[in-house]
């Protein structure tokens, strides 16, 4: 079984209103336990009311969305959804709801009803695997975006979700940010095994992931393969979306009659590609 | 000269455990007509460097602190006891990293109108000078000038309130990461938004922690690193410095990295000078000579 | 030591400190919590620093106290202390010097006590021992939990707003907005572009925030467990034995029970 299902989502906003939006229009689509999928999309695509659906902060106007073969319609398991599936958002400031940060990851946990002493192991654990453990005690409003990110994925993982959606996690962080949560994140991955969940406009953090849904318009108009997703510069374009710069090369040196081969993604493919030409 | 500093330096918290020197004799010049770069990353001591520009943070003069220190700013000395904040206010305009968080007034035209009634000009200035800037930012009058600016989407936010600075006509502007948060769309709109601006305001100067940002708008950047400047290069030769910048923690830009691996692995590049379309060309060059 | 225990001492001793009437006694207490701060390990510097923010409050109303205060009248002052000194309002003399040093007293350790409670304990473990010792007023139907939850939350929220206000200030100071200008009205109309920012951007943040506290399967007090287990220990109950004792002793003095006037000889002795 898919840990999630997502089957003919519709979202509106402001529904039977004048001023009725549909954001997300017939959204289907299985995640399976282990994948590291990135969603993509310009601003404006729904991406973010996705994120939101996928643990029932929102419901869905029509259509399903399933959680370990639990809708997240039904109003007395929300908590198992919620369980399994962890969000990170976009704004480390307005995540943190106590003022020490152990007791803001314990939080998760607290409110699981979890036991005091296991509580405490979580809290050790989830500092751990983000690399704070020596901020134990500390505050947070004087560490950087990217360690207050770090902090959230860890207030999320205490609660030991099985899926993990990272919200534009990145996109207020500085480069030096971003670097220490996308680290965080294959960490994670590579040790936990968690299902990642990676919504970003950023097509070279997109290149991480096994698999690409691309959004335009509350439609999916890509779902595959990473690699062949991100390689194909014109479709992407023509969903407003841009290719991580070796894509964007090689579409350019082939355009000139370069027939480089393959996908080419990355800064070693494209050199490859043009050295095996040469 | 646009701007001249000489041995600036600030210090946060004096004489308290948490004392942290922000800038440390910082010497700079920024020429009348420079579109000049500052990079460094979050903590470096830029926001600090900025703030004193337009007098936001005053010119600390603490014991032997500052005591030869030089500030000036479009011709004011701002080492003064009482510079002329009004009119260091009006020629140094400061767009603030998520300016769309100052937002406040009922229309876009009251908003933008903000900055210019407060330099006490006439009503039919402040028209002429309302449209003129929602034109600079590439925001159509009619269409959005009596909407709530609440009800804009985020890049068109950022655009009315960069349009409430440049409403003043600042002789310098200055911008804080000016494409932080915007997805890739967004952030090429307002860099080719910075070069029509560029037009009617003589000398920018722009912070960012994004090198191909700075490679693609700075004919000089300034490198900051623990409140001190590493060094004032042009972008070209900046880039060609690949140790000095990976030494500081910063990255280059994705251009000039892959020039740099595709050089190295012995294609005949220069990689430094290099943006997206020479690399492009440089590339083809090399299949072609064969 | 227990949260709750720190809380019920600071409480009992503000109340006591009302009923303090003797240097003597002020100078004991002093020396009681000068021991606290050398148990807890709180730099003293740091202590005293927080004197600094009331310090201007102290030395006014002192001030106040002394000139305003006449004593007993001119001629029952200078029976007991021999002197008398009055300029118009103004009076000066024994009594009120004597007042204003007890009412400094009693607001510096007034101050200082509370000082080292909030430096030993951390606000989730004051919230913790808010909402247990306010466990009674849940049989009315008082919601305790949600209240303690507010209080932590905005404890955790206001060096973040602090920061959102001197940002937006500063960039509408960049646009020519003066904050220190005109009579009370332009001043309070030169704040909107201030304040509407702050909270278009605090709604913001709330409906972040409850989306995140959503996320993480808050659901009230329902089921909840803590962390950090508040458990009475052994120094829990010396301290407030003590405390009640000290209480007791002060009363005891204030109200002159058992005609322990013997004591008050000596102590203003």
């Amino acid at each position: 079984m898919s840990i999630i299902s997502v089957k003919n989502l519709i979202y509106k906003y402001n529904e039977d209103e004048e001023d009725e939006v549909t954001a997300l229009n017939g959204l289907s689509f299985d995640v399976e336990e282990g994948e590291f999928i990135a969603l993509i999309g310009s601003n404006g695509s729904g991406k973010s009311t996705l994120a939101k659906l996928l643990n029932g902060l929102k419901e869905p106007s029509s259509g399903t969305v399933t959680v370990d073969g639990i809708d997240t319609t039904d109003k007395p398991h929300i908590f198992d959804v919620r369980k399994t599936v962890g969000v990170v958002f976009q704004n480390p400031d307005n995540q943190m709801v106590a003022s020490i940060i152990e007791d803001d990851i314990a939080f998760g946990p607290e409110n699981l009803g979890v036991p005091p002493k296991e509580i405490d192991e979580r809290v050790d654990w989830a500092l751990a695997c983000v690399g704070m453990s020596e901020h134990r005690k500390g505050t947070p409003h004087r560490l950087s975006g990217g360690q207050k990110q770090r902090i959230a994925i860890a207030g999320v993982l205490a609660i030991k979700p099985r899926v993990i959606v990272l919200d534009e996690a990145t996109s207020m962080l500085d480069p030096r940010g971003k670097k220490e949560v996308m680290d965080v994140i294959e960490g994670i991955r590579e040790r936990e095994n968690m299902t990642v969940i990676m919504i970003t406009h950023f097509p070279d953090e997109a290149a991480r992931a096994d698999r690409v849904i691309a959004l335009d318009r509350g439609r999916i108009v890509l779902d595959e393969n990473a690699h062949s997703a991100l390689s194909d510069v014109e479709r992407l374009r023509a969903y407003g979306l841009d290719a991580p710069l070796p894509a964007r090369i090689a579409y350019e040196l082939r355009r000139r009659g370069i027939a480089l081969e393959g996908e080419i993604v990355t800064n070693s493919e494209l050199k490859e590609a043009i050295w095996r030409l040469k | 000269m646009a701007v001249e500093i000489k041995d600036l330096s600030y210090v946060y918290n004096p004489g308290s455990p948490f004392e942290t020197r922000a800038l440390d004799n910082v010497t700079l010049n920024v020429d009348d007509g420079d579109f000049f770069g500052i990079i460094g990353h979050t903590g470096s001591g830029k926001s600090t460097l900025i703030s004193h520009l337009n007098a936001l943070t005053r010119v600390q003069k603490k014991k032997k602190l500052n005591a030869s220190a030089v500030l000036r700013v479009c011709g004011i000395d701002l080492t003064a006891k009482k510079p002329d904040l009004k009119s260091v206010r009006e020629k140094v305009g400061m767009v603030f990293q998520y300016p769309e968080y100052q937002l406040f007034a009922d229309t876009v035209r009251q908003d933008v109108a903000f900055g210019p009634k407060n330099l006490k000009l006439g009503e039919e200035e402040i028209n002429k000078r309302v449209r003129e800037a929602l034109a600079l930012v590439g925001l159509d009058y009619a269409e959005v000038s009596e909407r709530s600016p609440f009800d804009l989407s985020g890049g068109q936010k950022r655009r009315v309130a960069i349009a409430g600075v440049i409403a003043m006509r600042p002789e310098l502007l200055i911008l804080d990461e000016p494409t932080a948060g915007l997805d890739p769309r967004g952030k090429k709109e307002i860099l080719a938004l910075l070069h029509s601006i560029k037009r009617t305001c003589p000398t920018i100067i722009m912070v960012s922690h994004n090198m191909d940002e700075v490679a693609a708008c700075c004919n000089k950047v300034a490198v900051m690193s623990g409140g001190k400047i590493a060094g004032v290069f042009p972008p070209k030769e900046l880039f060609a410095r690949r140790e000095l910048i990976s030494s500081l923690g910063l990255e280059l830009p994705t251009v000039t990295e892959l020039a740099f691996e595709l050089a190295e692995s012995g294609l005949d590049i220069d990689p430094s000078a290099l943006g997206e379309e020479e690399l492009t060309e440089a590339i083809a060059a090399q299949f072609r000579n064969k | 030591m227990d949260p709750r225990a720190k809380l019920l001492i600071t409480i009992a001793y503000i109340v006591m400190l009302f009923f303090v009437d003797y240097f003597v006694v002020y100078a004991f207490i002093a020396v009681l919590l000068l021991v606290v701060i050398f148990l807890s390990k709180v730099p003293l510097h740091k202590v005293l620093r927080s004197i600094k923010a009331v310090l201007f409050l102290l030395i006014f109303t002192f001030i106040l106290t002394i000139v305003f205060n006449q004593g007993q009248g001119e001629e029952a002052e200078i029976a007991k202390f021999g002197w008398y000194a009055h300029w118009g309002i103004f009076t000066v003399c024994g009594s009120g010097l004597l007042l204003g040093g007890k009412l400094i007293c009693r607001l510096l350790l007034l101050v200082l006590g509370p000082t080292m409670l909030t430096f030993t304990t951390t606000p989730v473990a004051l919230t913790d021992a808010v909402e247990y010792l306010l466990t009674p007023l849940k049989w009315v139907k008082v919601p305790v939990h949600a209240f303690a939850m507010i209080m932590s939350i905005a404890l955790s929220l206001i060096p973040g707003l602090m920061e959102e206000t001197t940002k937006i200030m500063n960039a509408q100071k960049a646009r020519g907005a003066s904050f220190d200008h005109g009579n009370i009205f332009k001043r309070a109309a030169a704040l909107l572009p201030v304040l509407i920012p702050l909270f278009v951007s605090s709604f913001k943040r709330s409906d972040d925030l409850a989306d995140a506290m959503d996320s993480r399967c808050y659901r009230g007090a329902k089921g909840r467990t803590k962390m950090k287990v508040l458990k009475f220990r052994l120094i829990d109950y010396l301290a407030m034995l003590l405390t009640v004792a000290l209480f007791f002793f002060i009363l005891m003095l204030f109200y002159n029970w058992w005609g322990f006037a013997w004591i008050n000889i000596i102590l203003v002795a």
